[in-house]
């Protein structure tokens, strides 16, 4: 059966990058379907919808800037608005490999229902950033048992019935550990496979300041609140 | 020569007062919330020139000085108010992610009306 897959791509300023991606996202085996590339400006204000139209994506425009959270649930939900049966998480910035586009659809249609990448916690990862990825998949694991070793990477897939059982609330970073807590919860089967780690820049996305608050938010779900 | 405690709080509450009346007549709030406000300042401003006035007042409360008794209600209508604008806030956030987010997807068509390609 043509499975109809939706590759979700956040873009804040991210138009000299952009084109890049959506040009090296790689046409699926005829088997598995059609894809459909679904690209957020989360109120950017440089050319990244431009871009994105040109390169033949659909856009997703935020009138203002959200966060990634927002933008990957619009994205997620435009989706499911266009019939996606499987949907894909991927950044814009080219830190993703689009060859390992392949390998996660592929770990999905051999039965899970979710799927994530994992990065190698070495060079060219920012030390600061080692810790921090090593840190909160340790907490998340030790706090709701979640053996993910890289709970923060945003490179995956998942069936688009699963949706209900994932929605995540948290606008900002926090909604990578939001959704692997939901996903526990429901009884999500979520795989991992490793990925290719690239890091083009080392003061982009993520910092301390987002790490805190995730893991104050990972210790007030466990609370439950 | 009144103590400089006093001068700055009638300074503060002249400052408060104006900036009130420009809030006022940028139309940030209405008629209701520039007379509250004026009131406050105004209040501060009668306490701070003649704290005397007040002084039994003071005394009930068991405050050296009617400033002291100023601060401390400043500092418990400050948590209030903060309190209050953390709710706002959190609310205003909330209905702007709910009201952008809309307005992006009503851009991106129903599944029925749009092909699937054969593949």
């Amino acid at each position: 059966m043509p499975y109809l897959i939706a590759i979700v791509i956040p873009a804040y300023h991210e138009a000299p990058r952009l084109r890049g991606v959506l040009t090296a996202i790689p046409w699926l085996l005829p088997e598995v379907g059609e894809r459909r590339v679904i690209v957020v400006d989360d109120g950017s204000t440089d050319a990244t919808a431009a871009v994105a139209r040109q390169a033949g994506a659909i856009v997703v425009r935020h009138r203002v800037n959200l966060g990634a959270g927002a933008a990957l649930r619009t994205g997620t939900e435009a989706a499911l608005k266009l019939g996606a049966d499987i949907v894909v998480h991927m950044d814009a910035d080219g830190q993703h490999p689009p060859e390992d586009l392949p390998r996660l659809i592929d770990t999905l249609l051999r039965g899970a229902d979710a799927v994530t990448g994992v990065r190698a916690f070495h060079r060219p990862m920012p030390w600061l950033f080692i810790f921090g990825n090593r840190f909160l998949s340790r907490v998340t694991r030790a706090l709701f048992g979640i053996a993910n070793p890289d709970t923060q990477c945003a490179y995956r897939a998942f069936w688009a019935w699963a949706w209900p059982s994932i929605c995540w609330e948290s606008t900002d970073y926090a909604f990578a550990s939001e959704m692997l807590v939901r996903a526990k919860r429901h009884g999500i089967q979520w795989d991992t496979i490793p990925i290719r780690t690239i890091y083009l820049d080392h003061y982009k996305g993520t910092g301390i300041g987002d790490g805190v608050r995730i893991f104050r938010k990972l210790v007030s779900w466990r609370l439950g609140a | 020569m009144p103590p400089a405690v006093q001068l700055l709080a009638f300074a503060f509450a002249l400052a408060m007062a104006y900036l009130s009346y420009v809030g006022f007549r940028r139309r940030h709030f209405g008629l209701g919330g520039f007379v509250f406000w004026e009131i406050i300042w105004a209040g501060l401003v009668v306490v701070s020139l003649a704290p005397g006035l007040f002084q039994p007042l003071a005394r009930t409360f068991r405050v050296a000085r009617l400033l002291d008794l100023v601060v401390v209600v400043g500092m418990l209508v400050l948590g209030a108010v903060t309190y209050q604008n953390y709710v706002t806030v959190q609310r205003l956030r909330r209905q702007v992610e709910r009201l952008v987010r809309d307005l992006a997807l009503a851009e991106v068509p129903e599944a029925s009306k749009t092909p699937r390609a054969e593949s």
